[in-house]
């Protein structure tokens, strides 16, 4: 044979030796490939779950917020004082409670409307924003807003009670004062992966669920011994269109619900005034003229009533 | 032409030569990235300084070998602690093959005069003999659970030689052992060799005999100690301890926040809480080993065991039910536990979804021994321990297992602040180690104040 028919036949070999080494390289790349999970658990996520196409891509910051109880009888005395028609108790600097002597009407439905009625008739009323009713109590739940709203926090709340008219006949509120210093923004992660830690770290999500909204908001659970609190950044993710559920927004941890949250804090604000001492009360606008000794004490006894009246129509609810 | 053509075709071939080695080379090379790199534990400064790492070996301690000896009446054991430990690191080193799983013929079990028991504090997973004889992973365990191993000394009657079993039932798990004969010899010629001291036995309410020394050491023991920095554990528990915010609580202790975790620095202790991570989820749920070796690898990702030798940590207690899984170490002195107090003598670690919920961990390591303080007067002896088991105080809770610890106390005496060993009675039942009830009348007399000077 020639040396020109052996290269030839050299340059076959090593073309087929050639051919076979790639397909070797290259399965190996493709089965380090298949651990990675990602992709399978994201087509998991779209095919059980609607309403992804709602979520924003966009990259959102806030910062942490440091925030304190407020001072009503410190900081709020004057402004307590020239609120019209009602009369008004605070419970140990923080906790305010108040009646309108005359009921005053409101339409939850005309966000205008209730503003407008807000700032004139609840303390900081502007500040606080609409969030649902407590079941068959007639109560409506505000939460107070430092931009975005705080979710379920006892002390930036406003409960306001209607009668049977669907006037306002009392309200409670509890509020929250941001820290001094200024705090740093923060890159938060996006809607699409708080769903998708909502759907695959916790049992929250099931298929068929749609996602109908996406809100940010703060929320805490735990406070320093002085009331202190460090809100964090966090999605409220609404499911089915009533069901909500809460991501936090800076590390995407899930936050366990809190299904007794009103009745909680009914609890609280009825031993607010049920065990309160008179040094720890503090009264606002209390009609006098009546010359009745036991004034604040009626005033205090029939807020409460309503209160235990709140909470008995909720807990009933849930015992059904 | 032609001479063109043969010239490209050398070309194409030193070229095809060439790639085919490189080709190779890449494959031989080629490492497939299964391991995730997990340098976000590493990265982060959150390590304590004075802490060690530990393996899971070396926390799963006994709290007693006893020898059953045709010679002897009693049982006994070691006198000497470390004695007793160096025999412990002897046994492990045993090759163990043939395991097997079956009922135990308990009859037969007591008809052996001479065996070894090993008592651990703590009931284990099988999986757990793994670690402890550094078997490997082909070695096929069949599933149980065990808090003593017996070595079978009599070589006639030999079926299995050592039997891995625990309290509740008579499941045992049984294997062979390698050199059978000349690791028993070497065994009873520790026995031949060392002082030993004899044990009173005692039946629990698991039937199964609690062995109590008939000798103890009554000294007091003072020592000086070490306070940990609390940084590290803010450094790791946090996921950005630059926003953590502190404040104080009306005991006086630091609270620590990050709006989602808690972190309350104490005067001896730091104890943290995730409330988010309160409620187990079903499907994460691990057996007791991954649960076992999930918190091993967390506490030791920080260097959290933070201990001078004589001391040392072991596994104490393993619990795991729907509302909690819990791993919790002890501190021990020469081998010898102590239970309480819990705030400066164990770490415990709640670990729920594979992520810690709870974490206890102490501020102040004892370091130095200063002396003998006293001797114990309280301490009862073994007669009236058992008499106190056998009476009122004890009738109707379980008794598991007794043994004799050291209680560490905070005390202030001229010298200033050190803490004491006090010898002390424990009792193991439904809530673990907890130190012996003493009657009052059966007290020898009023040992709280200090010693004489």
């Amino acid at each position: 044979m020639q040396w020109g028919q052996i290269k030839t036949l050299f340059i076959i070999c090593f073309l087929v030796l050639n051919i076979f080494l790639v397909r070797q390289l290259l399965g190996r790349q493709e089965e380090d490939l298949s651990f990675i999970p990602e992709t399978s658990r994201e087509e998991e996520l779209e095919f059980n779950i609607n309403g992804l196409n709602i979520l924003s891509n966009e990259s959102y910051t806030a910062p942490l917020l440091n925030a304190n109880s407020f001072n009503y009888n410190e900081e709020g005395a004057g402004q307590l004082e020239d609120l019209p028609n009602q009369q008004s108790i605070v419970v140990d600097d923080h906790y305010l409670f108040s009646r309108f002597d005359e009921p005053v009407s409101i339409n939850i439905e005309e966000e205008n409307e209730y503003r407008e009625i807000f700032s004139q008739f609840v303390f900081n009323g502007g500040s606080y924003s609409y969030w649902g009713e407590m079941e068959s109590a007639n109560v409506l739940v505000f939460f107070q807003h430092f931009e975005y709203p705080v979710f379920f926090n006892e002390n930036a709340l406003l409960l306001v009670q209607l009668n049977g008219d669907g006037d306002m006949t009392q309200y409670v509120q509890t509020r929250l004062v941001k820290g001094e210093e200024d705090d740093e923004e923060q890159s938060l992660i996006q809607q699409y992966d708080a769903v998708y830690r909502l759907y695959h770290h916790t049992n929250a999500l099931q298929t068929g669920d749609e996602i109908t909204d996406v809100n940010l908001g703060y929320h805490n659970i735990v406070s320093l011994p002085n009331g202190e609190q460090l809100l964090n950044p966090t999605w409220d993710i609404e499911v089915n269109g009533d069901d909500h559920q809460f991501i936090n927004a800076i590390e995407g941890h899930d936050y366990s619900r809190n299904n007794d949250f009103y009745a909680d804090v009914l609890v609280e604000f009825i031993d607010l005034l049920d065990q309160a001492e008179e040094d720890r009360l503090a009264y606002y606008n209390l009609d006098l003229d009546d010359e009745e000794e036991e004034q604040p004490e009626a005033l205090l006894n029939t807020i409460k009533q309503s209160l235990i009246g709140i909470y008995h129509n909720i807990a009933e609810v849930e015992s059904e | 032409m032609s001479m063109n053509l043969e010239y490209l075709k050398s070309i194409l071939l030193v070229s095809l030569i060439a790639s085919s080695l490189l080709l190779t080379l890449a494959l031989w090379n080629h490492q497939p990235d299964f391991e995730l790199t997990r340098d976000e534990d590493d990265l982060i400064d959150a390590q304590i300084e004075d802490g060690e790492r530990l393996s899971r070996r070396d926390v799963l301690k006994p709290t007693r070998i006893i020898l059953h000896d045709d010679q002897s009446l009693d049982p006994i054991g070691f006198k000497d602690q470390e004695v007793e430990q160096a025999v412990y690191a002897n046994i492990l080193d045993y090759g163990l093959y043939d395991f097997s799983a079956f009922p135990v013929d308990e009859e037969w079990l007591d008809s052996q005069e001479n065996r070894i028991e090993i008592i651990f504090p703590a009931e284990m997973q099988g999986d757990m003999i793994y670690d402890l004889f550094s078997l490997d992973q082909d070695t096929r365990i069949p599933e149980g659970r065990f808090n003593r191993i017996e070595i079978i000394l009599d070589q006639d009657d030999a079926s299995y030689q050592i039997i891995f079993r625990n309290d509740e039932n008579q499941e045992v798990i049984g294997a062979s052992l390698q050199n059978y004969s000349s690791e028993v010899e070497s065994l009873e010629s520790f026995f031949n060799t060392e002082d030993f001291i004899s044990f009173t036995t005692y039946e629990g309410s698991r039937e199964t005999p609690i062995y109590l020394p008939n000798t103890m050491d009554r000294d007091v023991l003072l020592f000086s100690f070490a306070e940990l920095d609390y940084e590290p554990f803010v450094n790791f528990l946090f996921s950005k301890p630059s926003i953590v915010r502190r404040g104080m609580t009306i005991e006086g202790h630091t609270s620590l926040i990050d709006g989602t975790r808690e972190l309350m620095i104490e005067s001896d202790r730091i104890f943290f809480t995730n409330p988010t991570n309160e409620e187990k989820h079903l499907e994460d749920e691990l057996t007791e080993y991954e649960l076992f070796d999930q918190v091993q690898t967390f506490v030791n990702t920080h260097n959290g065991f933070t201990f001078e030798e004589p001391f040392h940590y072991f596994l104490s207690r393993v619990t795991k039910n729907t509302e909690t899984s819990l791993i919790e170490y002890s501190l021990s002195y020469n081998g010898v536990p102590i239970f309480y107090d819990e705030q400066v003598a164990k770490i415990s670690v709640a670990w729920h979804n594979q992520e810690v919920y709870q974490y206890s961990h102490p501020l102040v390591t004892l370091v130095e021994r200063r002396g003998v303080a006293r001797e114990s007067r309280q301490l009862p002896d073994t007669e009236t321990v058992v008499e106190i088991l056998e009476s009122d105080y004890y009738r109707g809770s379980s008794v598991y297992d007794v043994t004799l610890g050291y209680r560490v106390n905070e005390q202030r005496n001229g010298q200033g602040q050190v803490y004491e060993l006090v010898p002390t009675w424990y009792v193991k039942g439904v809530n673990g180690w907890q130190p012996l009830n003493i009657p009052a009348e059966m007290t020898g007399g009023d040992d709280s104040a200090v010693g004489s000077n």
